[in-house]
């Protein structure tokens, strides 16, 4: 018992030194002999225990990591003294080409017009610069044209644990279609 | 958010009643005719499986009459939505026998069309979602690591470059006075430098001697023509993420590295100045 409690202080720690999000195979790396189900065990009961005793810090899962952060209730507060990087909130249009290529991964320029009915040329040039979106390949037809995918960067900024944290499209249709309030699509719900 | 007047009767199209003066400004900004679309779909409370093609078309026209109207930029995407819609509505107004003749390419065009519209819409939906998982996310404030703290890696805390940065450099370099070269030839004979060349070369160097300053790529005297080739091998190989462009600090020198993630070389064929192709599996 008493060794739990002197790894989770080392995880504790490395967490705090990383800053970002901190994947469990590097947590396992830097202290051998302990296997990754330990290390995610114990990482779970830090997480607990930071929620049961109320501190101002939390162990978020994100990036396919773990990291530590502070609670969304305080953020007012934390605002007064630090004023965050203004990292601007993504344009609607910016927002729906981002989550085209979210979804559809690796899609070419192309698929995202097609989708959006409109050009797509800046916005998906300002998500690379953004570093949202990366450059993952090339398609295999006529013309080779580039295929676009999300980055980890992606996943840190809109706070997924990974990929498969994102709604399915369907569940996402329940959610909006109830949520409007339409007559048929209470029916539906059956 | 009223923009344009209901219309229940097909045959009014009431522009004349769409002045300025008399509506809201605030028209909302729609991202495409897709958009519009969905707009006056849900602004009208209807299925998108059941609309109707006619009552729809009117309306997106009059929306397009009065952006232009206002002065607003009408794209072309509008424009050819419009066609696509005005050609269903005749369709539509065929007698059934007759469009039946025709062939069903009205129904397919409009089965077409809904399921374009239920696709954008799954992706408004979705970038609704993704804002508010942004702003939840804002509201965590992380520790932010030391720069001077390496942890595992020992790499340094560097930016990338940006095109701009490559350029200003570029330019730096062009225009320096450059003095003639030692031996000038008798005969000036066509430099056959090519980008697909410099992109070998720009390759090899930085596979073999690691991380290399910018400048060090156009050190020896050079003809405008090879300086250019190189300088564009240097970016089609930044855009295309086999090599690094990067600074220490924000305006400072730039460095080109390998990616030691890329795609290997080997496999691919560099078309002058086309890219890169693949080459046949039997090599």
């Amino acid at each position: 018992m008493a060794d739990q409690k002197r790894w989770k202080r080392t995880i504790e720690a490395l967490l705090f030194a990383s800053g970002d999000p901190l994947p469990v195979s590097e947590i396992v790396t830097a202290l051998d002999g302990w296997d990754a189900p330990t290390v995610e065990a114990l990482i779970q009961q830090l997480r607990d225990e930071y929620d049961a005793s109320g501190r101002g810090i939390q162990l978020v899962e994100v990036e396919n990591g773990y990291q530590l952060t502070t609670r969304p209730e305080d953020a007012g507060v934390i605002r007064r003294l630090f004023t965050k990087q203004v990292s601007s909130r993504l344009t609607t249009a910016a927002l729906e080409a981002l989550a085209i290529v979210a979804y559809h991964q690796p899609v070419t320029r192309a698929d995202v017009e097609d989708i959006r009915g409109v050009n797509s040329d800046s916005v998906l040039n300002s998500l690379i610069e953004r570093k949202l979106v990366t450059i993952s390949g090339r398609k295999d037809v006529p013309g080779r044209p580039l295929l676009y995918s999300t980055t980890d960067t992606f996943l840190r900024h809109f706070g997924l644990k990974d990929l498969t944290d994102l709604p399915s499209l369907e569940e996402l249709s329940e959610l909006f279609d109830t949520s409007r309030d339409r007559e048929g699509d209470e029916d539906d719900a059956a | 958010m009223q923009t344009t007047p209901d219309t229940p009767d097909v045959a009014s199209t009431s522009a004349s009643e769409a002045t300025p003066d008399r509506l809201e400004l605030n028209l909302p900004q729609f991202h495409g005719p897709l958009d519009l679309l969905l707009h006056l779909i849900q602004k009208n409370d209807l299925d998108i499986h059941e609309i109707s093609i006619a009552q729809i078309t009117d309306q997106y026209l009059e929306y397009i009459d009065l952006m232009k109207m206002l002065d607003l930029d009408v794209a072309s995407d509008y424009l050819v939505m419009a066609s696509t819609l005005l050609y269903l509505k005749s369709r539509s107004m065929l007698p059934s026998a007759a469009s039946a003749r025709r062939g069903s390419d009205g129904a397919d065009m409009r089965d077409e069309l809904v399921r374009q519209l239920l696709e954008y819409k799954h992706f408004k939906e979705a970038a609704v979602h993704l804002h508010e998982r942004e702003e939840a996310r804002a509201e965590l404030q992380p520790r932010v690591r030391d720069e001077s703290f390496d942890g595992a890696e020992t790499r340094e805390y560097r930016v990338d470059a940006t095109l701009f940065d490559l350029l200003s450099a570029f330019k730096m370099l062009v225009d320096q006075p450059v003095g003639p070269p030692p031996d000038l030839p008798d005969e000036i004979e066509e430099d056959l430098i090519t980008v697909e060349d410099k992109i070998r070369e720009v390759l090899h160097r930085v596979e073999t001697e690691g991380r290399i300053a910018f400048g060090e790529f156009f050190a020896r005297f050079q003809s405008r023509l090879e300086l250019i080739c190189t300088f564009l091998a240097i970016l089609e190989l930044a855009r295309t993420h086999q090599v690094y462009a990067v600074q220490e600090e924000a305006y400072g020198p730039i460095e080109i590295e390998l990616n030691p993630e890329r795609p290997d070389i080997t496999s691919f064929q560099w078309t002058d100045y086309g890219g890169p192709e693949e080459v046949e599996a039997d090599d």
